[in-house]
């Protein structure tokens, strides 16, 4: 039986490119060369983790320290609608005259 | 099968690229030069011409700044398509620093088949930059075309539309060379 012949031996283009594969390139020093032109890389600068980090322990500690401390909730709650409820004398926004209790 | 196929030479090749990126290790970056010389001198020499000489240059050029900026390389391609692209940018900075309108000199290079090599590179001077970029690319790097469309950040259908016209360039051209 006949074996079908591949692309490589049909196509002259084919054909060229894999010429152009066994195109080899020596190393005869270059990577030598490369090395000795290379300079000393900064140190690198991850600075951007130190606040990632530190904020993710911050918040661990928190949640621990609501756990332990029985932390209440409602007293939250509570000074809240204290805090809503609560009448403050409005602000004056038209200047007047300024007056003692006593006077 | 290509040797950065292999999921053990692909770990080494990361670990590598961290080494370099986290200490600036110059003696993993040397092994990383070692494993890609080849094949981007190789792309180099087809991209100019077969200029060996430049070739070279642009290849030394190439991994000092690949070197210089490693830390920008997220790790998620391929090492070896990230190489190609800065290759590529640094071949274009030197074609736009000497004459733009400079044609390709055609130099002999040495092969197994140095004549089939030299109608290869007498065909690709008939494409534009591009067309001889991604022609090379996808047919001796033997990238796919997603790579290669990250690599020259292109679209896909652009890539396999444009490495389609540079075949049937080619095609016409050695049509045209048999006919003489």
């Amino acid at each position: 039986m006949k074996q079908p012949r591949n692309s490589t031996e049909t196509d002259p283009l084919e054909r060229l490119f894999a010429a152009a594969r066994t195109v080899q390139a020596a190393d005869e020093g270059f990577s030598q060369r490369v090395a000795s032109r290379l300079e000393p890389l900064p140190p690198s600068k991850n600075i951007y983790r130190i606040p990632t980090l530190a904020t993710a322990f911050v918040s661990v500690l928190l949640a621990i320290w609501t756990m332990v401390s029985d932390f209440d909730f409602s007293s939250w709650t509570r000074r809240w609608t204290a805090l809503e409820q609560r009448e403050d004398t409005a602000i004056r926004w038209i200047q007047a005259p300024w007056h003692r209790p006593n006077e | 099968m290509k040797k950065t196929d292999n999921p053990s030479a692909r770990i080494g090749e990361w670990l590598l690229i961290r080494q370099v990126k986290h200490s600036g290790s110059r003696a993993a970056f040397g092994r990383l030069v070692e494993e890609y010389h080849a094949p981007l001198r190789r792309y180099l020499t087809h991209l100019t011409g077969g200029d060996r000489f430049r070739a070279d240059d642009l290849a030394q050029e190439a991994f000092i700044k690949a070197f210089t900026s490693i830390r920008q390389f997220s790790g998620m391609g391929s090492f070896r398509a990230w190489l190609f692209r800065i290759a590529y940018r640094t071949f274009l900075d030197s074609r736009r620093s000497q004459h733009p309108t400079v044609a390709i000199e055609t130099v002999e290079i040495g092969s197994e088949n140095p004549a089939e090599i030299a109608i290869l590179q007498r065909a690709l001077a008939c494409l534009d930059d591009t067309e001889r970029n991604l022609i090379l690319l996808s047919a001796v790097e033997q990238l796919s075309h997603s790579q290669i469309a990250r690599t020259v950040e292109m679209p896909l259908g652009t890539v396999k539309s444009i490495v389609a016209r540079a075949k049937a360039k080619l095609r016409e051209y050695l049509k045209n060379e048999e006919t003489l």
